[in-house]
Protein backbone atom coordinates (compact mmCIF):
# COMPACT_ATOMS: atom_id res chain seq x y z
CA UNK A 1 0.00 0.00 0.00
CA UNK A 2 1.53 3.32 -0.98
CA UNK A 3 1.52 6.61 0.87
CA UNK A 4 -1.52 7.93 -0.99
CA UNK A 5 -3.62 4.86 -0.27
CA UNK A 6 -2.83 5.14 3.39
CA UNK A 7 -4.49 8.54 3.45
CA UNK A 8 -7.43 7.62 1.19
CA UNK A 9 -10.63 9.28 2.25
CA UNK A 10 -13.24 7.38 4.17
CA UNK A 11 -16.70 7.09 2.69
CA UNK A 12 -17.92 9.87 4.96
CA UNK A 13 -15.02 12.14 4.09
CA UNK A 14 -15.51 11.48 0.40
CA UNK A 15 -19.16 12.45 0.72
CA UNK A 16 -18.09 15.69 2.37
CA UNK A 17 -15.72 16.49 -0.51
CA UNK A 18 -18.32 15.51 -3.08
CA UNK A 19 -20.70 17.96 -1.44
CA UNK A 20 -18.53 20.94 -2.30
CA UNK A 21 -19.89 22.84 -5.32
CA UNK A 22 -17.84 22.35 -8.49
CA UNK A 23 -19.44 25.18 -10.39
CA UNK A 24 -20.21 28.80 -9.54
CA UNK A 25 -21.82 31.31 -11.82
CA UNK A 26 -19.32 34.14 -12.30
CA UNK A 27 -20.48 37.78 -12.20
CA UNK A 28 -22.16 38.53 -15.49
CA UNK A 29 -19.90 41.45 -16.39
CA UNK A 30 -16.83 39.24 -16.53
CA UNK A 31 -17.91 37.78 -19.85
CA UNK A 32 -18.19 41.27 -21.31
CA UNK A 33 -14.75 42.25 -20.06
CA UNK A 34 -13.17 39.15 -21.54
CA UNK A 35 -14.90 39.61 -24.88
CA UNK A 36 -13.80 43.27 -24.90
CA UNK A 37 -10.20 42.31 -24.20
CA UNK A 38 -10.21 39.71 -26.95
CA UNK A 39 -11.95 42.11 -29.33
CA UNK A 40 -9.25 44.69 -28.68
CA UNK A 41 -6.78 42.07 -29.82
CA UNK A 42 -8.72 41.64 -33.03
CA UNK A 43 -10.10 38.23 -32.13
CA UNK A 44 -13.55 38.73 -33.59
CA UNK A 45 -15.10 39.63 -36.90
CA UNK A 46 -12.86 37.77 -39.31
CA UNK A 47 -9.12 37.52 -39.58
CA UNK A 48 -7.11 39.01 -36.77
CA UNK A 49 -6.25 42.48 -37.92
CA UNK A 50 -3.09 44.49 -37.47
CA UNK A 51 -4.09 47.99 -36.53
CA UNK A 52 -2.24 50.93 -37.99
CA UNK A 53 0.18 53.22 -36.25
CA UNK A 54 0.15 54.07 -32.57
CA UNK A 55 -3.32 52.66 -31.97
CA UNK A 56 -1.96 49.15 -32.13
CA UNK A 57 -0.17 49.35 -28.83
CA UNK A 58 -2.82 51.52 -27.30
CA UNK A 59 -5.46 48.91 -27.97
CA UNK A 60 -3.10 46.18 -26.84
CA UNK A 61 -2.77 48.11 -23.62
CA UNK A 62 -6.55 48.17 -23.36
CA UNK A 63 -6.57 44.41 -23.63
CA UNK A 64 -3.85 44.14 -21.03
CA UNK A 65 -5.96 46.24 -18.73
CA UNK A 66 -8.40 43.42 -18.52
CA UNK A 67 -5.70 41.30 -16.98
CA UNK A 68 -4.58 41.28 -13.40
CA UNK A 69 -5.01 44.46 -11.50
CA UNK A 70 -1.45 45.42 -10.73
CA UNK A 71 -1.04 49.10 -10.07
CA UNK A 72 -4.15 51.13 -10.65
CA UNK A 73 -7.05 48.77 -10.72
CA UNK A 74 -10.16 50.78 -10.48
CA UNK A 75 -12.78 49.53 -8.13
CA UNK A 76 -11.00 46.34 -7.09
CA UNK A 77 -12.48 45.02 -3.91
CA UNK A 78 -15.54 47.16 -4.32
CA UNK A 79 -19.00 46.06 -5.30
CA UNK A 80 -19.06 44.63 -8.78
CA UNK A 81 -21.14 46.13 -11.55
CA UNK A 82 -24.57 44.59 -11.05
CA UNK A 83 -25.65 44.46 -14.67
CA UNK A 84 -23.86 43.09 -17.68
CA UNK A 85 -22.19 45.80 -19.73
CA UNK A 86 -23.22 46.00 -23.35
CA UNK A 87 -23.06 48.58 -26.11
CA UNK A 88 -20.54 50.49 -28.19
CA UNK A 89 -17.19 50.97 -26.58
CA UNK A 90 -15.03 54.03 -26.45
CA UNK A 91 -11.51 54.54 -25.23
CA UNK A 92 -10.66 57.73 -23.41
CA UNK A 93 -6.96 58.44 -23.91
CA UNK A 94 -5.68 60.72 -21.19
CA UNK A 95 -2.86 62.98 -22.31
CA UNK A 96 -0.93 64.97 -19.74
CA UNK A 97 0.23 68.52 -20.10
CA UNK A 98 3.37 69.10 -18.06
CA UNK A 99 3.81 67.25 -14.79
CA UNK A 100 1.95 63.99 -14.35
CA UNK A 101 -0.34 63.40 -11.45
CA UNK A 102 0.65 61.59 -8.29
CA UNK A 103 -1.13 59.45 -5.75
CA UNK A 104 -3.92 61.88 -5.01
CA UNK A 105 -4.88 62.11 -8.63
CA UNK A 106 -4.89 58.35 -8.95
CA UNK A 107 -7.31 58.14 -6.05
CA UNK A 108 -9.43 60.88 -7.59
CA UNK A 109 -9.57 59.10 -10.92
CA UNK A 110 -10.43 55.84 -9.24
CA UNK A 111 -13.28 57.51 -7.41
CA UNK A 112 -14.53 58.93 -10.69
CA UNK A 113 -14.36 55.57 -12.40
CA UNK A 114 -16.24 54.02 -9.52
CA UNK A 115 -18.96 56.64 -9.85
CA UNK A 116 -19.45 55.94 -13.54
CA UNK A 117 -18.92 52.24 -13.10
CA UNK A 118 -22.50 51.02 -13.25
CA UNK A 119 -23.13 50.09 -16.83
CA UNK A 120 -20.54 52.42 -18.39
CA UNK A 121 -17.06 51.79 -17.05
CA UNK A 122 -15.25 48.76 -18.48
CA UNK A 123 -11.65 49.14 -17.49
CA UNK A 124 -8.78 51.58 -17.18
CA UNK A 125 -5.12 51.82 -16.37
CA UNK A 126 -2.55 54.43 -15.50
CA UNK A 127 0.50 54.17 -17.76
CA UNK A 128 4.10 54.65 -16.71
CA UNK A 129 5.98 57.48 -18.38
CA UNK A 130 8.08 56.79 -21.44
CA UNK A 131 7.85 53.97 -23.91
CA UNK A 132 9.43 53.20 -27.25
CA UNK A 133 8.27 53.69 -30.81
CA UNK A 134 9.20 51.13 -33.40
CA UNK A 135 8.81 51.81 -37.10
CA UNK A 136 9.81 49.83 -40.15
CA UNK A 137 11.66 52.78 -41.64
CA UNK A 138 13.79 53.14 -38.54
CA UNK A 139 14.77 49.49 -38.67
CA UNK A 140 15.67 48.28 -35.23
CA UNK A 141 16.26 51.78 -33.94
CA UNK A 142 14.06 52.84 -31.09
CA UNK A 143 12.99 56.32 -30.17
CA UNK A 144 11.68 57.50 -26.86
CA UNK A 145 10.83 60.96 -28.18
CA UNK A 146 7.21 60.56 -28.97
CA UNK A 147 3.72 61.53 -28.09
CA UNK A 148 3.50 58.41 -25.98
CA UNK A 149 5.45 60.19 -23.27
CA UNK A 150 2.45 62.37 -22.52
CA UNK A 151 -0.08 59.56 -22.64
CA UNK A 152 -0.81 59.03 -18.99
CA UNK A 153 -3.54 56.44 -19.07
CA UNK A 154 -6.86 55.45 -20.49
CA UNK A 155 -10.35 54.37 -19.66
CA UNK A 156 -12.58 52.09 -21.66
CA UNK A 157 -16.25 52.94 -21.32
CA UNK A 158 -19.49 52.07 -22.98
CA UNK A 159 -21.90 54.66 -24.28
CA UNK A 160 -24.75 54.80 -26.76
CA UNK A 161 -22.75 56.94 -29.18
CA UNK A 162 -19.86 59.38 -29.41
CA UNK A 163 -21.93 62.18 -27.92
CA UNK A 164 -22.68 60.01 -24.91
CA UNK A 165 -19.02 59.08 -24.54
CA UNK A 166 -18.02 62.74 -24.69
CA UNK A 167 -20.59 63.53 -22.06
CA UNK A 168 -19.00 60.98 -19.74
CA UNK A 169 -15.49 62.14 -20.61
CA UNK A 170 -16.35 65.73 -19.75
CA UNK A 171 -16.89 64.67 -16.14
CA UNK A 172 -13.43 63.13 -15.87
CA UNK A 173 -11.21 64.94 -13.36
CA UNK A 174 -8.36 64.76 -15.85
CA UNK A 175 -9.69 67.87 -17.57
CA UNK A 176 -9.66 69.85 -14.33
CA UNK A 177 -5.99 69.02 -13.99
CA UNK A 178 -5.24 70.57 -17.36
CA UNK A 179 -5.06 67.31 -19.27
CA UNK A 180 -6.54 66.49 -22.64
CA UNK A 181 -8.77 63.54 -23.41
CA UNK A 182 -9.01 61.92 -26.81
CA UNK A 183 -12.23 59.92 -27.21
CA UNK A 184 -12.15 57.21 -29.86
CA UNK A 185 -14.77 54.63 -30.69
CA UNK A 186 -13.73 50.99 -30.78
CA UNK A 187 -14.47 49.61 -34.23
CA UNK A 188 -16.03 46.19 -33.61
CA UNK A 189 -14.76 44.68 -36.81
CA UNK B 1 -8.41 13.53 -16.02
CA UNK B 2 -10.71 11.05 -14.32
CA UNK B 3 -14.05 11.10 -12.57
CA UNK B 4 -17.32 12.74 -13.45
CA UNK B 5 -15.79 16.13 -14.15
CA UNK B 6 -13.26 14.58 -16.48
CA UNK B 7 -15.92 12.63 -18.29
CA UNK B 8 -18.01 15.70 -18.86
CA UNK B 9 -14.96 17.55 -20.13
CA UNK B 10 -14.04 14.76 -22.56
CA UNK B 11 -17.57 14.36 -23.88
CA UNK B 12 -17.65 18.04 -24.75
CA UNK B 13 -14.24 18.17 -26.34
CA UNK B 14 -15.45 17.54 -29.87
CA UNK B 15 -18.05 20.25 -29.60
CA UNK B 16 -15.43 22.45 -28.06
CA UNK B 17 -13.20 21.88 -31.06
CA UNK B 18 -15.91 22.92 -33.46
CA UNK B 19 -16.65 26.02 -31.43
CA UNK B 20 -12.97 26.79 -31.19
CA UNK B 21 -12.58 26.61 -34.95
CA UNK B 22 -15.42 29.07 -35.30
CA UNK B 23 -13.94 31.34 -32.63
CA UNK B 24 -10.55 31.31 -34.33
CA UNK B 25 -12.35 32.43 -37.46
CA UNK B 26 -13.61 35.46 -35.58
CA UNK B 27 -17.00 34.21 -34.40
CA UNK B 28 -17.82 35.99 -31.12
CA UNK B 29 -20.94 33.91 -30.52
CA UNK B 30 -18.84 30.75 -30.60
CA UNK B 31 -16.49 32.18 -28.01
CA UNK B 32 -19.38 33.18 -25.78
CA UNK B 33 -20.75 29.63 -26.02
CA UNK B 34 -17.39 28.20 -25.00
CA UNK B 35 -17.20 30.68 -22.15
CA UNK B 36 -20.68 29.94 -20.84
CA UNK B 37 -20.03 26.22 -21.07
CA UNK B 38 -16.84 26.23 -19.03
CA UNK B 39 -16.70 29.46 -17.02
CA UNK B 40 -18.73 28.23 -14.00
CA UNK B 41 -16.39 25.30 -13.43
CA UNK B 42 -13.24 27.35 -13.99
CA UNK B 43 -14.55 30.12 -11.76
CA UNK B 44 -15.32 27.68 -8.94
CA UNK B 45 -11.90 26.09 -9.39
CA UNK B 46 -10.10 29.45 -9.39
CA UNK B 47 -12.08 30.72 -6.41
CA UNK B 48 -11.31 27.61 -4.41
CA UNK B 49 -7.67 27.73 -5.46
CA UNK B 50 -7.27 31.35 -4.38
CA UNK B 51 -9.76 31.29 -1.52
CA UNK B 52 -11.34 34.48 -2.79
CA UNK B 53 -14.12 35.11 -5.28
CA UNK B 54 -12.48 38.40 -6.25
CA UNK B 55 -9.21 36.70 -7.06
CA UNK B 56 -11.16 33.88 -8.67
CA UNK B 57 -12.79 36.42 -10.94
CA UNK B 58 -9.41 37.83 -11.94
CA UNK B 59 -8.08 34.34 -12.59
CA UNK B 60 -11.10 33.40 -14.66
CA UNK B 61 -10.68 36.51 -16.78
CA UNK B 62 -6.96 36.06 -17.18
CA UNK B 63 -7.29 32.40 -18.10
CA UNK B 64 -9.76 33.18 -20.89
CA UNK B 65 -7.89 36.18 -22.22
CA UNK B 66 -4.58 34.33 -22.27
CA UNK B 67 -6.20 31.14 -23.45
CA UNK B 68 -8.08 32.94 -26.19
CA UNK B 69 -4.82 34.22 -27.54
CA UNK B 70 -3.19 30.80 -27.48
CA UNK B 71 -6.05 28.60 -28.64
CA UNK B 72 -4.68 28.35 -32.17
CA UNK B 73 -1.72 26.45 -30.74
CA UNK B 74 -3.73 24.25 -28.37
CA UNK B 75 -3.09 20.60 -29.27
CA UNK B 76 -6.12 19.08 -27.52
CA UNK B 77 -4.04 16.64 -25.53
CA UNK B 78 -6.40 17.47 -22.68
CA UNK B 79 -9.88 18.92 -22.52
CA UNK B 80 -10.30 22.63 -23.02
CA UNK B 81 -11.47 23.08 -19.44
CA UNK B 82 -8.44 21.26 -18.08
CA UNK B 83 -6.17 23.40 -20.21
CA UNK B 84 -7.80 26.62 -19.05
CA UNK B 85 -7.59 25.48 -15.43
CA UNK B 86 -3.89 24.96 -15.99
CA UNK B 87 -3.57 28.53 -17.22
CA UNK B 88 -5.50 29.67 -14.15
CA UNK B 89 -3.05 27.79 -11.93
CA UNK B 90 -0.12 29.56 -13.56
CA UNK B 91 -1.88 32.90 -13.23
CA UNK B 92 -2.50 32.17 -9.57
CA UNK B 93 1.18 31.52 -9.03
CA UNK B 94 2.04 34.82 -10.69
CA UNK B 95 -0.54 36.55 -8.54
CA UNK B 96 0.98 35.03 -5.43
CA UNK B 97 4.42 36.26 -6.40
CA UNK B 98 3.10 39.81 -6.61
CA UNK B 99 2.17 39.78 -2.95
CA UNK B 100 0.49 37.87 -0.13
CA UNK B 101 -3.20 37.12 -0.44
CA UNK B 102 -5.75 37.00 2.33
CA UNK B 103 -6.42 33.27 2.32
CA UNK B 104 -8.48 33.46 5.47
CA UNK B 105 -11.14 35.79 4.17
CA UNK B 106 -14.47 34.02 4.11
CA UNK B 107 -16.32 34.36 0.87
CA UNK B 108 -20.08 33.99 0.84
CA UNK B 109 -20.06 33.03 -2.83
CA UNK B 110 -18.30 29.81 -1.90
CA UNK B 111 -21.26 28.92 0.25
CA UNK B 112 -23.51 27.61 -2.46
CA UNK B 113 -26.03 25.02 -1.48
CA UNK B 114 -25.07 21.39 -1.05
CA UNK B 115 -27.42 18.46 -1.07
CA UNK B 116 -25.04 16.04 0.58
CA UNK B 117 -23.54 17.59 3.66
CA UNK B 118 -24.50 20.17 6.20
CA UNK B 119 -23.58 23.78 5.56
CA UNK B 120 -21.34 23.97 8.60
CA UNK B 121 -19.37 20.87 7.62
CA UNK B 122 -18.91 22.10 4.08
CA UNK B 123 -17.85 25.59 5.16
CA UNK B 124 -15.38 24.06 7.62
CA UNK B 125 -13.98 21.91 4.84
CA UNK B 126 -13.68 24.79 2.39
CA UNK B 127 -12.00 26.89 5.05
CA UNK B 128 -9.60 24.08 5.92
CA UNK B 129 -8.69 23.70 2.26
CA UNK B 130 -7.97 27.43 2.02
CA UNK B 131 -5.45 27.11 4.83
CA UNK B 132 -3.51 24.24 3.30
CA UNK B 133 0.05 25.25 2.46
CA UNK B 134 0.69 26.52 -1.03
CA UNK B 135 1.46 23.68 -3.43
CA UNK B 136 -0.44 21.16 -1.35
CA UNK B 137 -3.77 22.88 -1.77
CA UNK B 138 -3.36 22.91 -5.55
CA UNK B 139 -2.72 19.17 -5.69
CA UNK B 140 -5.60 18.30 -3.37
CA UNK B 141 -8.06 20.47 -5.28
CA UNK B 142 -6.97 19.17 -8.66
CA UNK B 143 -6.99 15.51 -7.60
CA UNK B 144 -9.69 15.12 -5.00
CA UNK B 145 -12.16 17.74 -6.15
CA UNK B 146 -11.67 17.91 -9.90
CA UNK B 147 -10.56 14.38 -10.66
CA UNK B 148 -7.24 15.05 -12.36
CA UNK B 149 -4.71 12.24 -12.46
CA UNK B 150 -1.26 12.64 -10.98
CA UNK B 151 0.17 12.60 -14.49
CA UNK B 152 -2.04 15.54 -15.42
CA UNK B 153 -1.23 17.37 -12.21
CA UNK B 154 2.44 16.81 -12.88
CA UNK B 155 2.09 18.44 -16.29
CA UNK B 156 -0.05 21.28 -14.97
CA UNK B 157 2.15 22.12 -12.02
CA UNK B 158 5.50 21.14 -13.46
CA UNK B 159 6.29 18.39 -10.99
CA UNK B 160 6.89 14.65 -11.04
CA UNK B 161 3.96 12.29 -10.58
CA UNK B 162 5.59 11.01 -7.41
CA UNK B 163 5.72 14.52 -6.00
CA UNK B 164 2.04 14.95 -6.75
CA UNK B 165 1.24 11.70 -4.92
CA UNK B 166 3.36 12.69 -1.95
CA UNK B 167 1.84 16.14 -1.74
CA UNK B 168 -1.65 14.73 -1.97
CA UNK B 169 -0.98 12.38 0.89
CA UNK B 170 0.41 15.17 3.05
CA UNK B 171 -2.41 17.50 2.07
CA UNK B 172 -4.99 14.92 3.10
CA UNK B 173 -3.26 14.39 6.42
CA UNK B 174 -3.03 18.13 7.01
CA UNK B 175 -6.68 18.56 6.12
CA UNK B 176 -7.72 15.81 8.51
CA UNK B 177 -5.59 17.33 11.24
CA UNK B 178 -7.10 20.72 10.71
CA UNK B 179 -10.67 19.49 10.63
CA UNK B 180 -10.01 17.49 13.76
CA UNK B 181 -8.28 20.31 15.62
CA UNK B 182 -10.14 23.60 15.16
CA UNK B 183 -8.03 26.71 15.65
CA UNK B 184 -4.84 25.02 14.52
CA UNK B 185 -3.26 25.51 11.16
CA UNK B 186 -2.02 22.50 9.29
CA UNK B 187 1.52 23.76 9.64
CA UNK B 188 1.16 23.86 13.40
CA UNK B 189 0.79 27.63 13.65
CA UNK B 190 -2.08 29.25 15.47
CA UNK B 191 -4.76 30.64 13.23
CA UNK B 192 -4.78 34.45 13.25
Amino acid sequence: MNEENETEWTKEERALLDGLPREMVPPSEVEGRIVAALAARGAFGGSRKVLPGPWLWLLAAAAAAALFAAGLSVGRGEAKTPARIAGPRFILFLFDEGERGGGNRVAEYKAWATRIRAGRYVTGQKLKPGGRWLTASAGSAESDKSESESLGGYFVIEAADLAGALEVARTCPHLRHGGRILVRAVDPV
Amino acid sequence: MSGAAAGADASRSEDDRALTVRFLGGDEAAFRELYRRHAPAIYAFATRLSGSATDGEDLLQEAWVRGGGRLAGFRWESGLRTWLCGIAVNCWREMRRRGPRDAGAADPRMEATSRVVSDSDRIDLDRAIRFLPEGFREVLILHDLYGHTHAEIGRLLGMREGSSRSRLSRARSALRARLGAPGKRSDGMEEP
